[in-house]
């Protein structure tokens, strides 16, 4: 036990205080991005349709496509080529190969990258260069991409956000366990939600009852994403590290099945076929594929599979290139099935919400939702309950600045987005300096406001206005489809995502909170001793 | 018809028992001072609670993971939606 001053005391508890707030605020964003990110691939879709939607994320007639594309693509891409949706529904070919790592640069990739529409499978465009560069080429899924990557990384450059992320993750589960600890009555109280009694009271109840009622889904995504980002960040470097020297590269190669070397020219096997056999097989659909030596003898095809209907692993199957031949089922993880891989392939469904379409989507938005309006109304709690401490004040002010700023700002990005595509050119950084001059202009009414609540209605309607003007702006300014020729193209979402942000917006500028007087009680008669509280909050 | 909406329909006898549990809340009703309602007692709390969570277990039985994960998700979100109702309704 350390003896410190009363001033040392305090200048650490106003530490302890802040650092906690901060992470806290960082673990908002990451979880409201994600909940947003649920619908990432409808959200594309509303931002950049294509013409005519596909049936299916591979449509019938991509294999022989393939190969028309592939005859007008530096043989050299063949190495590699993998087919996959974007967000928006278009469809991304990338042939390309593997350039080794050199005394001061990094493995890459490079190649060229064919845009296709999804419906005829005719080329929107192409472009060739290393694949970081190549996919940041096309704007269409600018919108989503931003989402994911302040949802993944912060924004942060490298590993530093996965680790960023990783850790935030583990503090969501330790705010987890410890709020399911420190509340004593959890089931007790699971249905109890007083209104119009003292502020602290309604507010600690309504922090309480949707914290309880998403625990259980919050442990999942706290886990899984956790999970997520330091498999990436440590678990391959370190696998790599122990096994193979640190080359990342040769572990995935490793642990890719091989049919055995045989660099001697053979044609490919119709790959449409071998879309419909994988069909056929595992009773998923093909969600993409990846050739591997595409135009010689050890070409090797794989076939991502949803599950199948009732089920949450996505499966996998290889066949032989040259012959069309099925070769075997991929695992979860590694070259043989295994308890540990298929828990492995658990985390991707568990956390994405994706595993059964738009049913399963909805109520993880939902899970995230409530998660997000957790860790905004216990952060809120915290720094109001101690605004009259020198400092907390200006801490309570941007917890309501991030709480309510970062919706406004994403919303931002999102008008910004819509004022400044053209076609699928690329955006370069436009939506960040978007999103961080939105912090930066809600941070100045934030704090120039002449009390939270102020600020917090102010930033909201300007949210609910922001949003109000998205459908009209995705129609008349970036050239979107009305609904009519939406509907009529099998773009449903387009019109579900206009309504669902009209509702939006008109819920952010209906809200108004009641503008009694807050009281305030002490945490000794609010916490356990339920008469106390209910007198205090009587005579509130 | 899909399973997922099986789930989707399994939800709604859960609602039911979700929105009688809430509605005779022991605690609830002190605190809102209904005092024209009866409480439900511990058993019957018990056996609601077993029931609430009863049509799920088909789903699990016969290996319907995602339609589970969809039921089991939505029950607890509704249960959230039914707290909050109540809590606005007139007395």
């Amino acid at each position: 036990m350390i003896n410190a001053s009363t001033r040392i005391t305090k200048s650490l508890l106003a530490i302890h205080g802040w650092s906690a707030v901060f992470l806290g605020l960082l673990l908002y964003a990451v979880i409201l991005t994600g909940t947003l990110a649920v619908f990432e691939h409808e959200l594309g879709v509303w931002a950049n349709p294509p013409v005519q939607a596909s049936d299916r994320p591979l449509p019938e007639g991509i294999g022989a496509r393939l190969k028309i594309l592939a005859d007008s693509v530096d043989p050299a891409y063949l190495d590699e080529v993998g087919v996959f949706p974007a967000a928006d529904g278009r469809l991304m070919a990338f042939f390309h190969t593997h350039i080794d790592a050199e005394p001061g640069r990094e493995a890459f990739e490079d190649g060229t990258l064919i845009l296709l529409e999804p419906s005829t499978l005719d080329e929107v465009d192409r472009v060739t260069g290393p694949a970081d560069e190549v996919f940041r080429h096309f704007g269409n899924n600018a919108l989503s991409n931003f989402l994911l990557d302040l949802h993944i990384r912060l924004l942060l450059p490298g590993q530093w956000g996965l680790w960023a992320t990783g850790l935030l993750g583990f503090a969501m589960l330790v705010a987890a366990v410890s709020g399911f600890v420190i509340h004593k009555h959890l089931l007790k109280d699971i249905f109890t939600l007083r209104r119009r009694r003292a502020d602290v009271l309604a507010a600690r109840d309504a922090h309480v009852i949707a914290g309880s009622w998403s625990l259980p889904f919050a442990f999942v995504l706290a886990f899984t994403g956790a999970f997520f980002s330091f498999g990436g960040a440590i678990g391959l470097p370190m696998l790599a590290a122990i096994a193979f020297g640190g080359d990342v590269e040769t572990a995935l190669e490793v642990l890719q099945p091989e049919v055995g070397e045989d660099a001697s020219p053979a044609a490919l096997a119709d790959l449409d076929g071998i879309l419909a056999s994988a069909a056929a097989r595992t009773g998923g659909e093909p969600q993409n594929v990846f050739i591997n030596h595409w135009g010689r003898a050890d070409a090797l095809v794989t076939v991502r599979m949803s599950a199948e209907e009732g089920g949450l692993l996505p499966g996998a199957v290889l066949y032989k290139g040259a012959s069309g031949e099925f070769f075997k089922t991929l695992p979860n993880l590694g070259n043989e099935p295994s308890f540990g891989g298929d828990l492995a392939g658990l985390m991707s469904p568990l956390h994405f919400g994706n595993f059964a379409g738009t049913p399963s989507k909805v109520v993880w938005f939902a899970l995230g939702f409530a998660s997000a309006y957790v860790a905004l109304t216990g952060m809120v709690l915290w720094t109001r309950r101690r605004e009259s401490e020198p400092g907390w004040e200006r801490l309570a002010r941007a917890t309501a600045w991030l709480g309510y700023g970062l919706p406004a700002s994403l919303a931002a990005v999102a008008a910004g987005y819509f004022l400044m595509i053209d076609g699928i050119a690329g955006l370069g950084n436009t939506l960040l300096f978007l999103f961080l001059g939105g912090l930066f202009l809600t941070a100045l009414l934030s704090f120039s406001a002449s009390s939270t609540d102020v600020a917090n209605r102010l930033l909201l309607r300007l949210t609910g206005a922001i949003m109000l003007v998205l459908p009209l702006l995705r129609w008349q300014v970036a050239d979107g489809p009305g609904w009519l020729t939406a509907l009529s193209s099998g773009l449903g979402w387009v019109v579900v995502m206009d309504i669902s942000m009209i509702l939006g917006a008109l819920a952010c500028l209906a809200y108004h909170r009641r503008q009694d007087a807050p009281v305030w009680v002490s945490d000794a008669s609010v916490d356990d001793d339920l008469t106390v509280a209910e007198r205090v909050a009587d005579a509130a | 018809m899909s399973i997922d909406v099986v789930a989707l329909l399994l939800a709604l006898p859960s609602t039911l028992i979700l929105w009688l549990l809430a509605d005779r809340d022991p605690k609830r009703l002190r605190v809102r001072r209904l005092r024209d309602r009866a409480p439900l007692s511990t058993r019957q709390r018990k056996i609601f609670s077993v029931l609430l969570f009863s049509p799920g277990l088909p789903l699990l039985a016969l290996g319907y993971w995602s339609a589970f994960l969809i039921w089991f998700g939505l029950v607890f979100m509704l249960g959230w939606c039914v707290a909050l109702i109540l809590s606005v309704l007139p007395r």
